[in-house]
């Protein structure tokens, strides 16, 4: 304690030691004080003035909660916790409720955009492109010519597609239910008004302006005509049906025709007394090119044969050679010149 | 006082309420008296008090690092007080001055003579005259026995600063005592000049 022996007024009240030993005068602390002060320091005068003053602040009247404020208080605290806990459990809740209606609608759009959404395959001159349809059919589709199909085709009742200029079918046979082998699931092939339904065969179509031919090289298809429904012509292997400006197709069994329908996917024409417009109108289908024959004569000239297709160089000089006749070309447009000698 | 705060502390911020409410039981007195001296709107008080504990609640895994929770309390009891005065919540209580209201008495067992008696009346006289800063400060050095880096945060004035202004108010507490009584209106005076 006799560091305290040079302590000023100042130095005590400023000192907490001391501001406790006047606070609790029942702490052991206090009673060391009392001893120090009894033993008459050199500065007990300081000491005593000290005391003085803070006696006085210590006079200082307390304010001091009700039993009733502090006990309605703590009621207070309790229900704002409570209160809180309420609301964000409510905000949780609220937050789930979001999240699962965004994810219930993400769903119905994810559905609604996988059941409705199309999937357009096209090709463009000279190209032959090979489709694969989600039930594993196969379409091989000429030049200038499109398909359309359900990105959902295999969950939807029927199997639709909807084909513009000429396409060959391979159709899967699919069995609706293993218990049920008789009920598969039909297919159908749209190309104007014609609609091609079938269950599993391999048939082209083939659509020229005005003129649909559906040429059928296995199994069974049953042909209808949109916009007159009660007509149905079933056809069997080999069977070609040609629709031309009637609704009613001329139908015929020629093997040979149905053989040469499909010869296009390895890029050639087998003709049979096909004539040399035929032939340019084939041309300008597959290649979007036009040949002018300058002598219009030429036009019924009959070719039989097989013409490749692989380049349009190949047809038209193939025509020439048949023709006997001079190329020009002028742009897009090719022109056939007879030669000279032969016109006299 | 302290040392319950301290035992309970750990088990408050684990999540057990009635640890909670010992520390709420054993800290409100100073709360609610420094509070009070702040602001004379014992409403207001309780409101502030309520959020206070409240949060403390909700925020308690945050709060292992607090060295002393009374003193944390009672600068979140002061900004809270001040958000609610600047919000307007109470309109009619913000004062320009700031206040801080102390009220003496002179029950002190140490007086025993008539000389003794009058000194003390003017003792009191005298620390009603001190500035509100100076009241403060006193207050929270005697009563609440905070530190004077405690009381700096608490008031914004340095501890440099804080030093000097106990020691101030002390000289001017003991020239006022010596004074005769004719002179002590001049020193008021003065006082409130030197401390405003």
């Amino acid at each position: 304690m006799d560091q305290y022996n040079v302590y000023t007024t100042q130095d005590f009240l400023t000192d907490l030691d001391f501001v406790k030993s006047v606070k609790y005068p029942d702490h052991a602390e206090a009673r060391r004080w009392a001893a120090w002060r009894a033993a008459q320091p050199p500065n007990a005068a300081a000491y005593d003035e000290a005391l003085f003053y803070l006696s006085g602040i210590l006079g200082l009247e307390r304010l001091v909660p009700t039993q009733l404020y502090a006990d309605q208080l703590y009621m207070d605290i309790e229900e704002g916790i409570e209160k809180n806990k309420r609301n964000k459990k409510r905000k949780v809740r609220r937050l789930l409720v979001y999240r699962i209606t965004a994810a219930a609608v993400l769903l119905c759009a994810g559905l609604f955009w996988y059941f409705t959404s199309l999937i357009t395959v096209a090709t463009g001159n000279g190209e032959i492109q090979m489709v694969q349809l989600p039930d594993s059919s196969v379409v091989q589709l000429n030049a200038n010519s499109s398909i359309v199909y359900r990105r959902a085709l295999m969950w939807l009742d029927k199997r639709e597609v909807h084909v513009t200029g000429e396409a060959l079918f391979d159709v899967k046979h699919l069995a609706m239910h293993t218990s049920l082998p008789s009920s598969a699931k039909t297919f159908i092939a749209y190309s104007g008004n014609i609609a091609v339904e079938v269950l599993g065969t391999k048939f082209n179509i083939k659509n020229r302006g005005q003129k649909t031919i559906v040429s059928l090289l296995e199994g069974k298809i049953a042909l209808r005509n949109v916009s007159h429904p009660g007509e149905v012509k079933i056809l069997e292997a080999g069977d070609v049906a040609t629709y031309a400006e009637h609704s009613v197709p001329e139908i015929e069994k020629n093997a040979a025709a149905v053989a040469q329908a499909s010869a296009w996917v390895e890029k050639n024409l087998v003709a049979t007394n096909l004539s040399v417009g035929e032939l340019i109108d084939e041309f300008r289908y597959i290649y979007g090119r036009e040949i002018v024959i300058t002598d219009t004569t030429l036009l019924k000239t009959r070719i039989d044969g097989r013409i490749s297709l692989h380049t349009a160089e190949n047809v038209i000089y193939s025509l020439a050679n048949i023709l006997q006749a001079n190329i020009r070309i002028d742009q897009d447009t090719v022109y056939l010149d007879p030669k000279k000698g032969i016109a006299k | 006082m302290s040392t319950i705060i301290e035992a309970q502390w750990n088990d408050f911020i684990a999540g057990d309420r009635s640890a909670f409410e010992q520390i709420y039981r054993s800290l409100l007195p100073h709360l609610y008296e420094y509070g009070m001296r702040r602001t004379a709107d014992e409403t207001l008080v309780k409101d502030v008090i309520q959020d206070l504990f409240v949060k403390l609640w909700e925020t308690r895994e945050k709060l292992s690092g607090i060295a002393s929770p009374k003193h944390y309390l009672l600068v979140a009891l002061k900004n809270g007080l001040l958000n609610a005065q600047l919000r307007g919540d109470r309109l009619s209580l913000i004062s320009e001055k700031e206040e801080f209201a102390l009220t003496f008495n002179l029950e002190s067992q140490i007086i025993k003579t008539e000389d003794e008696r009058i000194k003390a009346a003017k003792l009191v006289q005298a620390l009603e005259q001190l500035t509100a800063k100076q009241r403060e400060v006193i207050y929270l050095r005697y009563f609440e026995e905070l530190s004077y880096e405690e009381i700096s945060t608490l008031t914004n004035i340095s501890v440099k600063s804080l030093y000097k202004l106990n020691h101030r108010a002390m000289e001017a507490l003991k020239e006022f005592l010596t004074l005769p009584k004719a002179d002590i209106i001049a020193l008021l005076s003065l006082l409130k000049f030197i401390y405003s």
